[in-house]
């Protein structure tokens, strides 16, 4: 998904013109930052995603873990 | 109040306050300007938080006369209504003198204060890595005036400085394997956006989503057309959940960076290469010790340090505390990683002192040299002074003379032309180094003081001389 992202603001890059005037570095940096943030917020929220979906899958893996030693102690 | 308390020479950009110092006190003089902002930043609290939190250091208002304050004078000749103390960092430090996992280090602690803060509807100014100090061994951030109330919709004024300063040295050093700190010595303003992207390697810069926003995109819109920034003027609000997802996203990416290309060095594995044996490498441990309990100094260089064994020993023998300087990279980010969370009161720096850090920026008082801010009462140069006279062709005297000028009490080893590692060094260069003998080191320190203590190493015939200057 990040990658599918990635590429499609490459291609979004692709149609803006070159670098051919120097304006303020500061007002490049704060005009770009309500679309970097934006890209942020997904990509934030992905990461949110895909850590919800690891903890389901190491707490059931713990949770088996604990049943297993469970099991052994018990025979 | 303020006597001896006279405004540093680096503190002149920001007209909301200065900075004062005397030889133990840091005071933050507040102009009428930012006084009303200050004092309800100031109320709010959110100082202890970070403070408790090891962000930020402690802010407390002192107080004072209307007289007293008319003795402090801004550097635009301001009037100084309110005055606040810190605690005085012992040892600054600049981004240039810090290895990989220091300079990340202050990175995060930089955004952890931004989360925190903007958690609590404050936000930091700027975004200089110079802000950021080290105390205990832990990155702190020493300005308190940087912090603003947030305003909805406000953009993060820090952010392409916090890239210049933080994100692209690391990256640079992360993906190239470039050593950032000449960079960044070159130029105080940090990294440009046009150098990092000549750098980087292109498949990581357009395959990382994160690069792709920080370095590429934000590269692209500094250097873009003025036409099209006024097409986008609409465009420089930023919602307060963008606003902490750049923080968060860049913190995510910062602490998942790893310093793994730049080629490790021969200094690292130097503790288990040189020259002596595990017993002088006692006997030497236990001179430092049993000099650093005699003498009991409260600031102590060891100078050309390596991983900080030495360093370690004067710190178990009685020294307060201990700074490395050495010039090798790898040895002084083990030594910090090693340090860190110990405890100890021990910072490794990167110094050569054959290229040492001048004074650098406005009126080249902004950022001092090392010898200005390295006020010792003891010194170590272990293993030193042949670099100096041997690799930095300078006179064995002059080397001497030098290492006594940086505190009035250490230890010099002095190492003989038939240790395997002086032999070492002469097998690629003339021997030209007529100076270099016993009797001429032993010469050069009683010309400047005398020897209080000494141990002569049989195995390789090295000299451990602990002197004093008169």
């Amino acid at each position: 998904m990040i990658r599918y992202l990635t590429f499609a603001v490459l291609i979004m890059l692709g149609f803006t013109s070159q670098a051919q005037a120097y304006i303020d570095p500061v007002t490049g940096s704060v005009i770009i930052q309500s679309l970097i943030g934006a890209f942020a917020v997904v990509l934030v929220a992905l990461r949110g995603f895909r850590d919800r979906i690891v903890g389901i899958f190491r707490t059931k893996s713990e949770s088996e873990d604990e049943d297993d030693q469970q099991s052994t102690s018990e025979s | 109040m303020n006597e001896l308390l006279t405004r540093d020479p680096g503190s002149f950009r920001d007209p909301a306050g200065y900075v004062f110092l005397d030889q133990n006190r840091v005071i933050r003089a507040v102009t009428q300007t930012a006084w009303q902002e200050f004092r309800e930043i100031y109320q709010s609290g959110i100082f202890e938080i970070l403070a408790r939190k090891g962000l930020m250091v402690d802010c407390r208002q002192i107080e004072a006369s209307q007289e007293e304050l008319s003795t402090f004078l801004g550097a635009r000749g301001e009037q100084i209504v309110a005055v606040f103390e810190h605690p005085r960092i012992p040892f600054i430090s600049y981004p240039y003198e810090w290895t990989f996992s220091q300079l990340k280090d202050a990175a995060l602690t930089h955004l952890d204060l931004q989360l925190i803060a903007f958690e609590h509807g404050f936000v930091l100014s700027d975004a200089t890595a110079y802000n950021i100090q080290f105390l205990s061994g832990r990155p702190i951030h020493i300005d308190c005036m940087s912090l603003r109330r947030y305003s909805e919709g406000q953009v993060w004024e820090g952010y392409n400085q916090f890239c210049r300063q933080f994100l692209l040295p690391l990256l640079i050093e992360a993906w190239s394997g470039c050593a950032f700190q000449p960079m960044l010595r070159g130029s105080l303003e940090g990294i440009s956006f046009s150098d990092a992207l000549a750098i980087l390697p292109r498949f990581q810069l357009f395959t990382s989503p994160s690069a792709l926003m920080h370095v590429y995109l934000h590269g692209k819109a500094i250097n873009t057309k003025s036409a099209s920034a006024t097409g986008l003027q609409s465009a420089t609000k930023l919602r307060a959940g963008s606003y902490k997802a750049i923080l968060k996203q860049l913190r995510d990416f910062i602490s998942g960076l790893k310093s793994r290309k730049r080629p490790v060095s021969f200094w690292n594995d130097y503790a288990f290469s040189n020259s002596y044996s595990e017993s002088m490498r006692r006997t030497k441990l236990s001179f430092v010790k049993q000099w650093a309990a005699s003498c009991k100094p409260k600031m102590l260089l060891d100078i050309g340090g390596n991983t900080g064994d030495y360093s370690l020993a004067a710190v178990d023998g009685g020294a307060d505390s201990c700074v490395i300087l050495d010039s090798d990279l790898d040895s002084v980010d083990i030594a910090y990683l090693r340090f860190k969370n110990s405890g100890t009161q021990i910072f490794p720096l990167l110094m050569n002192f054959l290229d040492p850090t001048p004074d650098m920026g406005w009126r080249q008082c902004e950022r001092k040299g090392i010898e200005s801010r390295a006020r010792a009462d003891g010194v170590i140069a272990l293993a030193l002074i042949h670099h100096l006279v041997i690799s930095g062709n300078v006179p064995l005297r002059d080397a001497v003379h030098w290492i006594m000028g940086m505190a009035p009490k250490g230890i010099i080893e002095f190492v003989p032309k038939q240790d395997p590692m002086v032999t070492g060094l002469l097998s690629t260069r003339e021997d030209i180094y007529t100076d270099y003998t016993e009797e001429m080191f032993r010469e050069a320190v009683t010309a400047r003081g005398r020897i209080v203590l000494e141990h002569s190493i049989e195995e390789n015939g090295r000299l451990l001389a602990a002197y004093e200057t008169l």
